[in-house]
């Protein structure tokens, strides 16, 4: 096997993951952050679902990225495979490196936005706005 | 931005239950001669699915 076809099979792995983190994770994520809190339904009524899971709290940060980027992956990378599929073979290429820098640049945003509201989720590592 | 929600949580169960189904149709588990099917790895999931949003909320926002 060769190294690009190992590092395909790699991402499809990926994908599989960000298959179950999303289906495990976002219907939770979705109703805590979106649906209970602007609605003030169990169990979130009026606590700020934002402060109660990124803000300094390190493992529902880590959380919410694995939910939030798991499910990047997962669309995006099915999203491109899906449009090269239905008719768009010529512009494969082009799909695929547009979907890669979708979910880079996402990934990117997700981590430093994460990083701003929990600036010590990383020890050691304290971004220079929180000096 | 609520409804939008409502349809984007509906989406999302949806995934839910067809990956389920899916990862039971691609990869069924062998006991003896017996295979298991779809629908038990969509009802074993479903119920891991019911456990782990619980186990968020306990963690991150009804304990605190």
């Amino acid at each position: 096997m060769s190294t690009v076809a190992r590092f395909h099979a790699l991402l499809w792995g990926v994908f599989s993951l960000g298959g179950f983190i999303a289906a495990f994770f976002l219907p939770i994520l979705i109703y805590i952050n979106n649906i209970a809190y602007p609605l003030g339904l169990w169990p979130v009524t009026s606590k700020d679902p934002t402060r109660l899971l990124v803000i300094n709290q390190t493992v529902s940060t880590l959380f919410v990225f694995a939910a939030v980027g798991g499910s990047l992956f997962h669309g995006i990378f099915r999203l491109s495979a899906t449009l090269a599929e239905l008719g768009l073979k010529k512009q494969e290429a082009k799909i695929t490196a547009l979907g890669y820098a979708i979910i880079a640049v996402g990934l990117l945003a997700l981590g430093y936005y994460l990083w701003l509201l929990s600036p010590n989720i990383i020890p050691g590592l304290a971004p220079p706005w929180s000096k | 931005m609520i409804s939008f929600s409502i349809v984007a949580l509906g989406f999302t169960l949806f995934h839910s239950v067809t990956w389920f189904y899916l990862i039971g149709k691609i990869q069924p588990i062998k006991i003896g001669r017996k295979k298991t099917s779809p629908l038990l790895a969509l009802g074993i999931n479903t119920v891991f699915l019911v456990i782990i949003s619980f186990a968020v909320l306990q963690l991150f926002i009804v304990g605190k």
